[in-house]
């Protein structure tokens, strides 16, 4: 135990900490509280975790490892039980036999939890991030979900969210309030009382940061430097000190409350996170083109809906003209539909929450990369997007010159695609578009077939082209005369190549029609203009903390044969080499003002 | 005009490296007066040709050349070079430039001399396309050269800690060790066939302690390695250091005294100098998160995502800000801010560098 401090010198907190926390009656209130909310808390999560252990034969330390599991883990309401954990620290702090504020205030503590912190975000980032358990027991050999107890306890794949990390992040702003409330009564002191009037004396022991003589008397001296000082610093005091008259003044007082705007500034950010965590929602939510969809899927894999609907209209894929496959931008056309049309029979929309809202009672908007849409304060942004094919068009042009157009959709049947083929009868050939390849793409691939089947043998011939749109096959005219007996088409073909009138047979890809569907993050985050204020207090905190400082500053003369000497003495809280060189520079202007006769010394 | 850039961008690399030896030759040969105006004279010649190849390369691109490596890296060097010698402007200190410099040389000679970091201006990721890329990118490289020029200083500090604070002896032997380490490190790889445009780079010799990280540093695509090259710039000032004076003069004399340019200033002169590019570092840096937060929310929905850039940055933060707290510790004394200042520094490299082997998404800036 820590000897206890005198109490004269106790903080206020302190005091009140010791009433609730230290006198024999409150001791015994919170120890029976204390017992009873541990064994509460105790049997709950017994209770709860045993049932749930449906693993046979499992012996007494594994249980106990998972009942420990369940305390530290659990990723569901990170804020809600991460207390624990704080409570934890707070526990060490009294074990340590420190006083709540001395334990909760010290800088050491903060440094500490600020390695922690620094630490658990390189573990995050070196181990892999991902809610696959599975993936962790085979990279790591173990057999799930049993063996991995050890990995599972301190949630190795989801740091960021485990009850411990939110726990270290919560003792981090307990710490800070605590550490700011104790240094507060302090600091007002300095900020509201100028050091003169509470009697603070001169450094007169410590060399001067600046001395120099004048050829002036004294008398003259010191009023010339007090019209310095009253001119710089708005109102010098003069007092007597041993070995003469000295001038005070100080600036900067208020350069100490910097640091709180920091630690202000953080707690504004915790509280646009906390407000965010616990009031706002996060998802991706897939709409197919000519559809609408009102649900989203969260981190939790869990599926939520929207009180109103997305319908996409279109979505657009703007690709680069110079380099075709890359992609500039992307963009979905959509629409909000309120319940008024979409949900009519719905029983999550009653009639009666029905509102006129305009004459359509839908919005048409656009999002786009970095463009978000809002809607009833939810935003959605473009996160994604993917396709399918839903069948091409292609440019025949046959032997004869003859020009059509061909759809071929696919199908989609029960057992699989439908492939619908194209019969180039006086080829003698099937065309048979297999697949598309990457159809979300700029330039999606068609996987063209085209199938010969010789009448009187076994099995076919292929040929595989792949083609983009634009793209053309060509099958050479045929040369010479050769009269063969087949179909009529083909009869005919042979004819018009007898007589040189054949064509090149052209197979073109003018297009390859995909439905494509657009993956939109809906978020609902209240608490981020908090976070915005938090981050600008925090940029003015710092160069406000930094950048100024508190200086004060004696001037004392002195007698010096004739004339007088001048000495600067100085206090700084921080920067005692910037406050070297402001002296410097003090003395310098002075030096000039006292005229020509100073001699500097 | 990119071919034009390109060759501005080599000369510049060519002429960091001919002005930090210039101020390293001022320092050690303190007589030759004429070499340090010289240094000087090229090194703002050199900024202003970086400056102009800068915007030379911003009328070459969609929204400002600020979206690969070579950019990043380009950006970095100017914004280093700049501060070393507004730097050297405000202290009237060249031989600090002796140790800034050298980060500027480097970034520039990894940018345009690795075969693993390409110049080619790509086309624009669509997240890219932001006004915000500007705010975001700027704000936390220039927070990156304020801690790079800390780092710089901060290593000076120490130097003159150690003159000031132990035997001559030690100098000696922190110097033979690192020496040793570098010429280990130097069997350790391969030199045959590092060539550069036909130039062999045996030709960098005369540097024998820079030259093997040197070469690994450019030659690398191991982001370690490129880690353990910046860990050779202190070894290779370590023992320039050796050269330098500073132990006869006294260590008291202000930044504005007596002693000449090429006098180490005071430790305490030192602290301050590393102390105000450190939080100059750490405001824009701190700048460059809330913008970097700004986007994220507009593009994606969220303004933190623990990104391993994100969570790196935030890391690189917490060791920042590990300072002050830790001045308020009374029994700690000397110089934690320098190593603060070099902890912080590695911890941005890391930032900046190895992170990007991790993926996630800024995982396209590799």
């Amino acid at each position: 135990m820590s000897p206890a401090p005198s109490p004269a010198r106790k903080s206020g907190l302190d005091k009140w900490i010791d009433l609730v926390w230290r006198s024999p009656s409150a001791l015994s209130i919170w120890r029976g509280l204390g017992l009873g909310l541990a064994a509460g808390l105790w049997t709950a999560v017994v209770m709860e975790t045993w049932n749930s252990l449906a693993v046979p034969g499992l012996g007494i330390w594994s249980r106990m490892l998972l009942i420990l599991e369940g305390l530290a883990s659990d990723t569901t309401g990170p804020l809600t039980s991460s207390w624990w954990f704080v409570a934890f620290i707070l526990a060490c702090g009294v074990a340590l036999g420190r006083g709540f504020s001395s334990f909760w205030g010290s800088v050491k503590l903060t440094i500490v939890l600020m390695a922690a912190l620094a630490a658990a975000c390189i573990a995050g980032t070196l181990i892999s991030q991902s809610d696959v358990a599975q993936t962790y027991a085979k990279t790591y050999n173990l057999a799930y979900p049993d063996s991995s107890l050890v990995f599972r306890l301190f949630v190795w794949h989801d740091i960021f969210h485990a009850r411990w990390f939110v726990g270290l992040l919560l003792a981090l702003s307990l710490n800070l309030v605590v550490c700011t409330l104790k240094r507060w009564g302090k600091t007002w002191n300095v900020i509201s009382r100028p050091a003169a009037e509470r009697g603070r004396k001169v450094p007169v022991k410590q060399a001067p940061l600046a001395a120099f003589g004048s050829d002036r008397p004294l008398a003259e001296t010191l009023s010339l430097a007090e019209r310095f000082f009253g001119r710089r610093f708005g109102r010098a005091r003069v007092r007597e000190v041993a070995g003469g008259p000295a001038l005070y003044a100080e600036r900067g007082r208020i350069s100490r409350l910097g640091v709180y705007v920091i630690h202000l500034s953080v707690l504004v950010i915790y509280a646009g996170a906390i407000i965010g965590l616990w009031f706002g929602f996060r998802g991706d939510m897939q709409v197919w083109e000519e559809d609408s969809n009102r649900f989203y899927q969260g981190a939790d894999n869990r599926r939520r809906g929207l009180p109103f609907m997305v319908y996409l209209n279109r979505f657009q894929l703007v690709c680069n003209p110079t380099q075709p496959d890359h992609v500039d931008q992307y963009r979905s056309l959509v629409m909000v539909v309120e319940p008024m049309i979409a949900g009519v029979d719905n029983p999550d929309w009653p009639l009666e929450s029905l509102r006129v809202l305009d004459e359509w009672g839908f919005w048409p908007e656009v999002i786009e990369v970095n463009l978000r849409m809002f809607h009833r304060g939810v935003a959605f942004s473009q996160s994604s997007w993917g396709a399918v094919a839903r069948g091409v068009v292609l440019r025949v042009i046959d032997t004869f010159g003859r020009q059509r157009m061909v759809r071929l959709p696919f199908r989609s049947l029960r057992r699989g695609m439908l492939h619908q083929p194209l019969h180039l009868r006086d080829l003698g050939l099937v065309l048979v578009v297999n697949r598309v390849a990457g159809p979300q793409r700029c330039r999606p691939t068609a996987v063209v077939n085209l199938i010969r089947f010789r009448p009187g043998r076994r099995g076919h011939q292929r040929f595989v082209a792949r083609m983009r749109p634009g793209e053309r096959l060509v099958i050479p005219r045929r040369r010479g005369c050769a009269l063969r007996p087949g179909t009529p088409d083909q009869m005919a073909a042979s004819l018009y190549a007898c007589l040189g009138w054949a064509q090149d047979y052209t197979i073109g890809l003018d297009k390859i029609d995909v439905r494509y569907y657009t993956v939109l993050t809906v978020a609902y985050s209240p608490g981020v203009w908090l976070i915005w204020i938090g981050s600008g207090l925090m940029v003015l905190g710092f160069i406000w903390s930094f950048y100024f400082s508190h200086r004060k500053v004696w001037l004392v003369v002195r007698p010096e044969g004739e004339g007088s000497r001048v000495e600067i003495f100085g206090a700084t809280n921080k920067h005692q080499y910037g406050l070297k060189l402001w002296a410097g520079r003090l003395a310098d202007k002075l030096r000039r003002r006292l005229g020509e006769g100073g001699t500097a010394s | 005009m990119s071919e034009l850039i390109g060759l501005l961008l080599n000369v510049v690399t060519l002429t960091y490296l001919v002005a930090w030896t210039g101020y390293v030759v001022a320092s050690i040969f303190r007589r030759v007066r004429l070499v340090g105006p010289a240094a000087d004279v090229v090194l703002w010649l050199t900024i202003a040709l970086h400056v102009l190849a800068l915007v030379l390369l911003w009328t070459q691109v969609e929204l400002a050349p600020l979206t690969n490596k070579y950019q990043f890296l380009v950006f970095f060097a100017a914004a280093v070079g700049l501060g070393s010698a507004i730097l050297i402007g405000v202290t009237r200190r060249r031989v600090l430039a002796v140790f800034t410099v050298p980060f500027a040389f480097l970034a520039m000679a990894y940018a345009s001399w690795s075969p693993f970091v390409s110049d080619k201006i790509g086309l624009m990721m669509p997240a890219l396309k932001s006004f915000w890329l500007i705010a975001h990118v700027i704000t936390s490289f220039l927070g990156y050269a304020g801690f790079a020029v800390a780092c710089g200083l901060a290593l000076a500090y120490l130097f003159r800690w150690t003159r000031d604070h132990r035997p001559e002896w030690y100098d000696w032997l922190i110097g033979g060790a690192l020496v040793l380490v570098a010429v280990l490190i130097w069997l350790a790889f391969d030199w045959s066939g590092t060539y550069w445009r036909g130039v062999s780079l045996r030709l960098l010799i005369p540097w024998p302690v820079a030259v093997p990280g040197f070469k690994l540093f450019v030659r690398s695509e191991s982001l370690p390695l490129a880690l353990i090259v910046f860990a050779l710039i202190p070894v290779g000032l370590m023992i320039l250091c050796q050269f330098l004076p500073g132990r006869a003069g006294g260590g008291e004399e202000a930044a504005g005294g007596g002693g000449g340019s090429s006098r180490l200033p005071s430790a305490e002169a030192l602290h301050h100098y590393t102390y105000q590019f450190m939080v100059f570092g750490l405001i824009l840096f701190t700048a460059g998160i809330a913008t970097g937060a700004i986007w994220a929310d507009k593009a994606w929905s969220r303004y933190w995502g623990w990104d391993p850039k994100e969570t790196w940055s935030l890391i690189t933060w917490f060791l920042y800000v590990l300072f002050p707290h830790l001045s308020r510790l009374k029994w700690l004394k000397g110089s934690y801010l320098a190593w603060v200042a070099i902890v912080g520094f590695f911890s941005v490299l890391i930032t900046w560098f190895v992170v990007n082997q991790l993926g996630g998404i800024h995982a396209y800036g590799a």
